[in-house]
């Protein structure tokens, strides 16, 4: 704990460096931040016009749930099936010999 | 656990069917109506869980076993991957729904009917199952616990 607390300086640094860089290094790539406020967010107007055309599906959400963001959506059945084998371990009846 | 009374049993006799028809619905739709896997998947389990409300834990397990269950959650949950493995196979990303409009690969159908949509239908279908597995799993789990705490 001692160790860590002398280390602080160098792990703040590391943040902020880190904190400098994002706000530095990852505007360039997707333009500028839009304004504080300014709810005109490009990805969404993309999602509702381009669903039908490329996936093909009438129901918006389902598109982006399963498609945009299928990593997200695998990752809740992942935590809805260790939550199942939590359960199963947890609760687990011994059959009476 | 020997269930409740007639008028119960035979209510939830007439009713059980008409959600589980009523989820499948859910869940086949999930690409054309509101709703989706995870919203009718809770409703097939709620079907099951008023069976074993009215009839007991019993004779319900006799139709739908907690084995049963478990391998159906984890070959659902397998069923998911596949299905996301498909975009890779036929040249897109990991979860790319194959076989819609510019490029007619699988399951090509119009928007609008149920065989539509690339692979959507087929994660719905396979969510369905296992958050309805799921949940089934997890009252069986409690309702076990509950009636060995009752016994001792």
């Amino acid at each position: 704990m001692k160790a860590n607390l002398k280390q602080m300086p160098t792990y703040l640094s590391i943040l902020a460096l880190a904190a400098l860089l994002t706000i530095v290094v990852l505007p360039p790539p997707y333009g500028p931040y839009p304004e504080f406020g300014n709810h005109d967010w490009p990805v969404a107007q993309y999602y509702i016009d381009h669903t039908l055309g490329e996936i093909g599906a009438w129901n918006v959400m389902t598109a982006i749930v399963w498609d945009y963001r299928g990593y997200d959506t695998l990752g809740e059945s992942a935590v809805l099936f260790t939550a199942i084998v939590g359960v199963l371990m947890l609760f687990r009846t011994r059959e009476k010999h | 656990m020997t269930g409740m009374t007639l008028i119960v049993k035979t209510v939830s006799r007439i009713l059980s069917p008409i959600i589980l028809i009523a989820g499948a619905y859910i869940v086949v739709h999930g690409h054309l109506t509101p709703g989706g896997g995870f919203q009718g998947g809770v409703i097939l389990a709620c079907g099951v869980i008023l069976l074993i409300f009215a009839f007991g834990l019993q004779s319900t397990e006799e139709k739908v076993s907690l084995d049963f269950s478990n391998k159906l959650k984890s070959l659902s949950m397998l069923f998911i991957i596949i299905v996301g493995l498909t975009g890779l196979a036929f040249g897109f990303w990991f979860f790319r729904s194959v076989g819609a409009f510019p490029f007619y690969y699988w399951v090509p159908g119009i928007p609008g009917e149920i065989p539509s949509a690339g692979s959507l239908p087929l994660y719905n279908v396979g969510e369905g199952i296992h958050v309805a597995v799921a949940f089934i799993i997890i009252f069986y789990s409690l309702t076990r616990l509950a009636r060995r705490e009752g016994e001792e």
